[in-house]
């Protein structure tokens, strides 16, 4: 089975052309509705979005191509394990619910407009500040790669094969890169709006559809007794360990995606906050679900797929069920509508950050501090253009490669989470000063660096030691570090006064 | 505010009646963008909201043992059970947690969470 089987035609086309050219409009109209050349309003949206644009926003840009292909390959390859992602999905807003009210109300009163922001505000070093940006650039763009390797799926899907993966990687690029950098925050949250609601549509859709036909979830099962019965099954101990790796990583690493806190910043009111969290801790139970369902019955319907080849589960799934009706047929191009949104809600929210942090975090700070914002701006848009050149670069490697959505994600999550201890003790423990600080997240990342690297020199196989993640282990030593520094009575040489220009680790 | 005498100048004048904004009448600091200033007192006087989360105490408790119960340690490897809705039972302890968690979240984050500029 393969995407050129799917024949969704030209009517499909039309429809993600209007959508396409729909999303170049609000990035127009973004632009038109900026206030102020301001990089609050270019990169928060001058912290004014209520609760639907704000809900919407969170829901879209969590909610990617991940999900809906990467989740739904991961789902096929571990089996009934995998319901964990749900699980994980909620405590991503759980955590959130620990640090974000301090950090909320901080970024109110102190003008944050990035996370880096309030690192070095609380910690007042510049080596970690220079550490955190290039620990969330990495994490950041890999996160883009991981949806631009989505958006070639998708793409290569919705035109029957008629369009490349790489066409479709380079088309929708240039139509996201032109509608950020027109209208910045604002843009990415309007189109947002449009995209979570494909989204969601387009999930319900596809729920119900799984759900009543051929048998749904039961003739699955029964199908997969048979073929696959162990993925039914309570895994061993190492898999128990890598469930609970898994809860502790993906819970601690995405509630500090550096776009989710900007959302957190570009909240118009507390309340508006508050819902918007209250409502996104929901979502796992249809989205991430769905995703695992997916997966579920895609394994009952086509066995024996590879791990590159099950991030297109999602795909066959709904090639099955497109000629069924001419509601069937809109509903699936709807769908691919939707998932192709969630790919570039994702990804345009994630290089909006990047652009924020190069600019603000290092070149105004320790290249050109005299810039004008208009000039920061500039100079965020063309880096945000140079860095998706890479990345289109990088999609066409890891195509080659063969590198699964599950293995970019863990890649990018087991280095990014080292940045989890500045957060959540951060803001709780006043004695947790800069030099634990910098000196657990760079042993952590060291730790983690070393486990990638050995499996990818081929000192050893196993990137999860025991069945727990590199990430965690590099992180178990970041806290413990992190928790000792400050606790054993060093001298602490990381303090910077305020007038001075900072300080030496 | 609130109304007080000044005393006028040594040497003569005399004393004026003022109006003067009362400490908690005092606006909130909100600065448009941060550019690098460090005042950790004012940051730790700052940082606390009137109520956040993590002051209900059952809250991370009870998330951490949902988490717990969530994954089947409890059972043998290679246990699969009776099937309900084409799913084992393992499968949907996990999800019932995962709605648990869910729905404390999304009480502490409605009720738990206030603060001075609503």
């Amino acid at each position: 089975m393969s995407p050129e089987n799917l024949d969704l035609g030209n009517s499909a086309l039309v429809f993600m052309g209007i959508y396409l050219v729909g999303m170049l409009l609000l990035g127009w109209l973004g632009q038109r509705s900026r206030k102020e050349k301001t990089l609050r309003d270019f990169y928060l949206g001058g912290s004014s979005f209520g609760f639907f644009v704000l809900f919407l926003t969170f829901f879209a840009t969590q909610y990617s191509g991940n999900t809906l292909l990467g989740f739904s390959g991961r789902s096929y390859q571990q089996g009934g394990s995998y319901i964990a992602s749900v699980t994980f999905m909620v405590l991503v807003i759980t955590v959130m619910m620990i640090y974000a009210p301090r950090l909320f109300r901080l970024a109110r009163r102190f003008g944050y407009i990035t996370p880096v922001d309030y690192i070095f505000h609380r910690f007042g070093s510049h080596p970690l500040r220079i550490l955190s940006v290039l620990l969330l650039c990495w994490g950041l763009g890999n996160y883009i790669l991981e949806q631009l390797v989505a958006m070639g799926h998708a793409v290569e899907g919705i035109s029957s094969g008629k369009i490349g993966f790489m066409t479709g990687v380079v088309l929708l690029v240039v139509v996201m890169l032109v509608y950020e950098s027109l209208g910045g925050m604002r843009s990415v949250a309007w189109t947002d709006v449009v995209q979570g609601v494909l989204l969601g549509i387009g999930c319900f859709a596809i729920l119900y559809i799984l759900l009543t036909s051929k048998g749904g979830v039961p003739a699955a099962t029964a199908v997969i007794l048979e073929t696959a019965p162990e993925k039914l099954q309570v895994p061993s101990a190492t898999g128990i360990r890598t469930w609970f790796s898994n809860l502790i990583l993906l819970g601690l690493g995405v509630a500090i995606y550096p776009h989710a806190i900007q959302r957190i910043f570009a909240a118009a009111s507390l309340k508006t906050l508050r819902r918007s969290l209250a409502t996104m801790a929901f979502m796992p139970l249809g989205t991430t679900l769905l995703a695992f369902l997916i997966g579920f019955i895609a394994l009952s319907r086509f066995p024996g797929l590879g791990a590159l080849e099950s991030d297109k589960v999602t795909i066959l799934v709904l090639e099955d069920i497109i000629n069924q009706s001419v509601f069937t047929y809109w509903l699936v191009v709807v769908v691919f509508s939707a998932i192709v949104a969630a790919i570039m809600s994702t990804a345009d929210s994630a290089l909006l950050s990047i652009g924020s942090m190069v600019t603000k975090d290092i070149y105004k700070v320790y290249i050109r501090p005299a810039s004008s914002p208009a000039h920061l701006l500039m100079v965020g848009k063309v880096v945000g253009w140079a860095f998706m050149g890479l990345l289109i670069l990088m999609a066409w490697v890891s195509l080659r490669t063969e590198s699964s959505l599950w293995f970019l994600i863990r890649l990018k999550l087991e280095f990014m989470v080292q940045l989890s201890p500045v957060f959540l003790l951060g803001v709780f423990w006043r004695r947790f000063s800069a030099r634990p600080a910098f000196l657990g997240m760079l042993a952590g990342t060291l730790v983690t660096l070393v486990i990638w690297g050995g499996v990818m020199f081929d000192l050893w196989t196993n990137r999860s030691p025991l069945g727990i993640s590199a990430g965690l282990w590099g992180l178990a030593v970041n806290y413990g570090l992190c928790v000792l520094g400050t606790l054993l009575p060093l001298r602490d040489t990381t303090r910077v006064e305020p007038s001075s220009p900072g300080g030496a680790i | 505010m609130i109304r007080a005498t000044v005393a006028g100048p040594r040497g003569g004048g005399e004393a004026r009646i003022v109006e003067m904004q009362k400490p908690e009448e005092q606006p909130a600091i909100k600065v448009d963008e941060y550019s690098g200033e460090r005042d950790m007192d004012l940051f730790w006087k700052e940082i606390k909201p009137l109520k956040e989360p993590t002051q209900v105490r059952w809250f991370l408790p009870a998330v951490l043992v949902l988490m717990v119960l969530s994954v089947p340690w409890y059972l043998p490897a290679g246990f699969m059970g009776g099937l309900f809705g084409g799913l084992p039972p393992w499968i949907w302890v996990s999800i019932v947690c995962a709605t648990l968690i869910a729905g404390i979240t999304s009480y502490v984050a409605l009720r738990a969470w206030q603060d001075d500029d609503e």
